[in-house]
């Protein structure tokens, strides 16, 4: 059975490749957030069991967001999947409570992190 | 509001007004003894409407003319009013996202164009902001690959030479790639990418760069406590 995911990124392409990427491997997608103010309040509403989240947005950016969504639910599972390739921000990540942290440009790497997820 | 309902209710405002002048020019009286703009032609002699002699109703003609200047000023009043919202709702925003757009097809990427108001205008302006962050998404795509690219022949060209001298035509090529990747990256970083600094071989968040860090939340303290305690 698919996991039911929230992708959060500001650019509509990369959210595009993102879901083309995840759906070949059947799961759903069940919402797309362009900040990460959208992604508190979407995350709340849906529940979803998995979050791909951006760290470089504006307003919101994703590691303040995926603060508040695992203050709310600390069960909260989010892979971030970020353009920033630089370790510390990987261990940081993880550090906050992520599930993964994967580069943007090698995106397809975040498949076995959400099965094991 | 939409702009169009908004030019709807301008024309409104002018309109009902107008109309309004024009039934009070036109309107029976109260005293029901004729309309306005024949009593100044006509009177009454003998139980009769005749037509009058050169007497002006001067009485009547105030009233006509108070109806029509207050009538003006009411029309004056909604033009006013019309223009404001012009200039608020309509010319101000365009103007912003005309400065906003500029800036971005000059490679300022970090710009934003007002996606307020929520009408067709807003709309444009949320369009303008997507186009950059999409255009910054793939100049860091090219980045990110035009740098692997740069670590492949840092690694390559070592192996050739201890395989051997690599022929002359081989070491030309790959010194030219060398100087294409170069241009490209060259070109990319003509570009103002939002909180992004390129720097040799990587991609880091500008905010990380000048010593704040990636995230502008509340508990900044303890992110930065993670990244140096990651170290």
């Amino acid at each position: 059975m698919g996991k039911r995911v929230l992708i959060v990124d500001d650019s509509s392409i990369m959210r595009k490749m993102i879901r083309k990427t995840i759906e070949a491997e059947n799961h759903i997608i069940v919402g797309e957030a362009r900040s990460g103010r959208e992604a508190i309040q979407l995350y709340t509403d849906l529940k979803p069991d998995l979050v791909t989240m951006d760290i470089t947005m504006r307003e919101v950016d994703g590691f303040a967001a995926a603060r508040e969504i695992l203050e709310g639910d600390p069960e909260a599972r989010i892979i971030f999947l970020s353009n920033l390739d630089e370790e510390k921000y990987s261990r940081a990540a993880m550090a906050l409570g992520a599930k993964g942290y994967v580069n943007k440009h090698r995106s397809k790497e975040i498949l076995p992190l959400m099965e094991s997820a | 509001m939409s702009v169009l309902a908004c030019f709807i209710l301008m024309a409104l405002a002018l309109a009902i007004p107008a109309a309004q002048c024009a039934y009070h020019l036109g309107s029976r009286p109260a005293d029901g003894k004729g309309t306005a703009i024949p009593a100044l032609i006509t009177e009454e002699r003998d139980g009769r409407e005749q037509p009058s002699e050169i007497v002006p109703n001067m009485e009547r003609m105030e009233t006509i003319l108070n109806q029509i200047l207050l009538g003006l000023l009411v029309v004056l009043i909604c033009m006013g009013g019309s223009c404001l919202f012009l200039l608020t709702s309509i010319a101000g925003p365009i103007h912003r996202m005309a400065n906003a757009a500029k800036a971005i097809a000059d490679g300022r990427l970090d710009a934003t164009a007002p996606s307020i108001p929520r009408n067709e205008i807003g709309q444009t302006g949320a369009s303008i902001n997507e186009l950059a962050v999409n255009l910054q998404e793939v100049l860091l795509h090219v980045w990110h690959h035009t740098s692997h690219a740069t670590t492949l022949l840092g690694r390559t060209e070592p192996e050739l030479a201890a395989g051997g001298s690599p022929s002359r035509s081989v070491q030309k090529n790959l010194e030219e790639i060398r100087r294409n990747i170069q241009d490209v990256q060259a070109l990319v970083r003509t570009f103002d990418c939002y909180d992004i600094s390129l720097e040799e071989g990587r991609i880091e968040s500008a905010r990380s760069s000048r010593g704040e860090h990636p995230s502008g939340g509340p508990d900044s303290r303890q992110l930065r406590w993670d990244l140096d305690h990651s170290n």
